[in-house]
């Protein structure tokens, strides 16, 4: 757990046990940031859905606590879409707010006639309150049956990643 | 919007899809699938009779029946292959040694296009 420092020393002040710990538990803390991932290879995920959705409300999505720093989040997957000139678009929502626009964060336009695209992205969240927050993956296509591949797929060994992570 | 929750079963999520909007219209915003199972997508205006419904076309839903897109592909698919198969000899230009100049260079030029995609479907 972050304890902000005391900064406010003075000449021939004593060192306490409590000072001498907090500045052991912030180093700890520093060290193992708060983070949460989830990675999975054994599902794809599809959706039909031309409204910005959960992917997956248990497992692309993670509440963690934090200190009041900015949150790192981070995803990666190989998608597709059975029609060709499919608008695919990826979103965030923290604590139930979509952090994108009307088409999310990142939009690709796939073609069936493609194995699969790469899609990324990585969001700095700045502005959050210390304490509990919940972070989650949302998409939508703009037609078609849009996928994930994460594994399932005959002959795919791809990998989707959601991660989370306090970095200040 | 409101999600209805299902155990993951195997379904034809684009033929779910299409019977889903066929009955209950505007209210479907979509289906999801994956590892925590399925999710109906509706819009909150749904009613309650409509929110049963769905469970109902899902419990129906037979995953190896085809849309009518999905039927349409599959046709094109199967009359490509046939098409294939009864076209599987290259042209012969020998069998156009008898006929006008112009057709025997539209049966070298077609000859040459045939090559080109035997060699892009690496064959």
């Amino acid at each position: 757990m972050w304890t902000p420092p005391k900064t406010n020393w003075q000449v021939n002040e004593i060192v306490t046990a409590d000072d001498m710990n907090t500045i052991g538990e912030n180093l700890a803390t520093l060290k193992a940031p708060v983070t949460a991932q989830y990675l999975q290879s054994a599902t794809d995920y599809t959706t039909t859905s031309t409204s910005f959705v959960d992917v997956d409300a248990t497992n692309f999505s993670h509440t963690i606590t934090t200190t009041g720093g900015d949150v790192l989040i981070i995803f990666f997957a190989t998608i597709t879409n059975n029609l060709n000139n499919a608008n695919m678009m990826f979103d965030v929502t923290v604590d139930g707010v979509r952090q994108g626009g009307v088409e999310g964060l990142i939009l690709e336009t796939v073609s069936a006639a493609t194995h699969g695209a790469v899609v990324s992205f990585a969001l700095l969240k700045t502005g959050l309150s210390a304490g509990s927050h919940t972070i989650k993956l949302q998409w939508s296509v703009g037609g078609g049956t849009g996928r994930i591949y994460a594994g399932s797929t005959a002959g795919g060994r791809e990998v989707a990643g959601f991660t989370v992570r306090e970095v200040s | 919007m409101i999600d209805i929750r299902f155990t993951r079963r195997t379904i034809n999520i684009e033929a779910l899809d299409r019977t889903l909007r066929d009955v209950l219209q505007e209210r479907v915003i979509g289906v999801s699938a994956g590892a925590s199972g399925i999710v109906i997508h509706l819009d909150d205006s749904a009613s309650d009779a409509e929110i049963d419904t769905v469970g109902s076309i899902l419990d129906a839903h037979d995953p190896a029946l085809l849309s009518e897109r999905q039927q349409c592909e599959q046709n094109r698919r199967d009359q490509l292959e046939n098409d294939r198969n009864t076209n599987e000899t290259p042209i012969d230009l020998d069998d156009f040694l008898t006929q006008p100049q112009i057709v025997r260079e539209l049966a070298r030029r077609l000859a040459w296009i045939e090559r080109e995609i035997r060699a892009l479907r690496d064959l």
